[in-house]
């Protein structure tokens, strides 16, 4: 076979010494779109050397299905089944932060008790997250144990969704001004036993990962990305967080009910894939203990603003009244319109900053809707942090950021 | 909500370069500059390495289509400082003979993937962007899928079959 290129100049070398015949040449390799540890689908063509990445390109579009196209032609309402589409992991938070878009775009001032639920809602699906998350990551690094538990934690917590709103991944819970339904007895009932018996739990996952040499091995000093950089290539969450960049919504522009509780958020101090889980499975805690929080306070009130323009009335009263019935007729057909103007609004997701940047022309559809995804701008990072690492490592890299591509394609 | 109609960052950039703001907002407390286009560089060197803006974040590069206005695009971009906890946002306008615009993947890297779904979905050409592809649609790919006059319902498959009615039957 031909020699292509040495590793050093032959012509160095001395006469007793006996010449390496290293062939050296650099590998594509294609990975996915269909591999198992790409959470959707993801193609990575890599350059390799060896076992060593030279260069990661991510191609992405695979999950594409124009959600910011169909969401110009629909009614400000409709838009909220589509959030659910895509970071499927935990629905709740994106119905949040797309009407929380709305609702600063229109000025709509939503009840207490809105913001109450809302706030218990979106912790619950990042304590969901991100122990979907921790299973998942483990798995594929390949401790199989972990998922097992993950999931029978997460499984009480879609209990309690499917109560509230009837569904257990596809939420769509949030209305514009409110919430679809109040909480039960029974929910917080459950709620109540989940939290005795979560820290236990989550040292339960400690004492299987945290100290696990394989774990340390496989993610200790792996995919290591500089505080600076973080914030440059605008990662949000956890990601950014891990380099120990103090970046949280919640902190930096409170919302709904955050103001009034009392958490910490966890910094990482190197900016490698153990200091990423390890943010999030203090995280999980620190939700924990502001649903514990919530759970102790809980203010009585309306659950839905009452504003005639955004909230169907009372089904007896479209049964018995014209004006009801009319009104009923114009939230379902028409929607609402919404002042011109623009606005950008972020939330603090599970996964990181998702943004909404919404335009209304002054009518009921919105004429432009961007969504600003964290798994996208988070693989724009891909290549930076896998070169230099080994082949093994890419899987830990991008599941370190918890991409979901639902979300990332849209 | 305040009635403001300008802070701080206004006032810098409009210290800094005068001729090159055409508008300026406020909502909800954040700033909307809008902005000549080839004045983008210079303002958006000025928002990052101000240390009194020190917008170091990038938040979201996108377009919004006019079809009826002169200069047809808008591109935006939402910047986020860190330091200061604070939001601004940036304007320029493209026109459809001359869509380019020029690209800030250098002043923020996290840039680049967001210039390269706004040239995938507006066409919107992005001067100076190291690897400027297709990156949702494939690369055969015909038309600018968010344009206004890119069209929702097209030529597919349904139309072959005779027995599904057609529109003008």
């Amino acid at each position: 076979m031909q020699t292509t290129e040495y590793l050093w100049d032959p012509e160095s070398v001395t006469e007793d010494e006996e010449l390496p015949l290293l062939r050296t040449e650099k590998l594509m390799l294609n990975m996915g779109p269909q591999h198992p540890a790409t959470h959707g689908v993801l193609q990575v063509i890599l350059e390799l050397e060896g076992e060593k990445i030279l260069k990661a390109t991510p191609y992405l579009g695979y999950l594409h299905r124009g959600t910011e196209k169909i969401a110009e032609a629909g009614t400000y309402q409709q838009v909220i089944p589509l959030t659910d589409r895509l970071d499927y992991i935990c629905a709740m938070a994106n119905n949040w932060a797309y009407v929380r878009a709305v609702e600063k775009l229109m000025q709509v001032k939503v009840p207490e008790r809105a913001e109450w639920l809302r706030t218990l809602v979106a912790e619950l699906s990042r304590i969901s997250g991100h122990l979907f998350w921790l299973g998942t990551q483990a798995l594929d690094i390949g401790a199989m144990t972990v998922f097992f538990y993950t999931f029978r934690e997460r499984e009480v917590l879609l209990d309690v969704f499917e109560r509230i709103c009837g569904a257990r991944l596809t939420n769509s819970y949030m209305r514009i001004g409110g919430v679809e339904k109040d909480i039960d007895d029974w929910c917080i009932e459950q709620l109540r036993g989940f939290l005795e018996t979560f820290q236990a739990r989550v040292d339960e996952y400690d004492t299987l990962l945290q100290d696990n040499r394989i774990w340390i091995l496989r993610t200790k000093d792996i995919a290591v990305i500089t505080g600076e950089d973080a914030i440059n290539f605008g990662l949000s969450g956890p990601s950014i967080r891990g380099s120990g960049v103090n970046y949280d919504l919640r902190k930096a522009e409170p919302y709904g009910y955050y103001d009034r509780l009392d958490f910490e958020v966890p910094l990482g101090t190197k900016g490698d894939t153990y200091d990423r889980y390890y943010i999030r499975v203090r995280e999980m805690e620190q939700s924990a203990h502001m649903v514990q929080q919530l759970l102790d306070n809980m203010p009585e009130g309306p659950y839905m603003s009452e504003d005639p323009k955004l909230v169907r009335p009372d089904k007896v009263l479209v049964n018995m009244s014209m004006e009801a019935m009319i009104q009923h007729f114009k939230v379902v057909c028409h929607g609402f319109d919404v002042p011109k103007g623009e606005t950008y609004c972020g939330t603090e997701c599970p996964k990181g900053e998702l943004g909404f940047y919404i335009v209304s022309d002054g009518s009921g559809n919105p004429y432009k809707l961007k969504i600003r995804a964290p798994s996208y701008v988070h693989l724009g990072a891909l290549d930076h942090m896998s070169r230099g690492y080994m082949i093994a490592d890419i899987v830990t890299v991008f599941g370190s950021y918890d991409v979901v591509m639902g979300e990332c394609d849209r | 909500m305040t009635d403001v109609t300008s802070n701080e960052i206004v006032d810098k950039v409009l210290a800094a370069f005068p001729g090159r703001v055409r508008s300026h907002k406020m909502f909800a407390g954040e700033p909307y500059l809008s902005i000549d286009k080839d004045g983008l560089r210079d303002v958006c060197l000025l928002l990052r390495d101000d240390p009194d803006l020190a917008f170091d974040y990038p938040v979201e590069v996108t377009a919004v289509d006019y079809p009826d206005d002169a200069e047809r695009f808008e591109v935006i971009h939402v910047l986020w400082s860190i330091t200061h906890r604070r939001r601004v946002v940036v304007k320029s306008r493209v026109s459809e003979g001359d869509c380019t615009v020029a690209s800030v993947a250098d002043i923020w890297k996290g840039a680049n993937f967001m210039e390269r779904e706004t040239y995938d979905m507006y066409g919107i050409v992005f001067e100076g962007h190291p690897d400027l592809r297709r990156i949702m649609m494939t690369d055969d790919f015909e038309g600018w899928p968010l344009r206004k006059d890119f069209p929702i319902e097209g030529h597919g498959w349904r139309e072959q079959f005779d027995f599904i009615p057609q529109v003008g039957d």
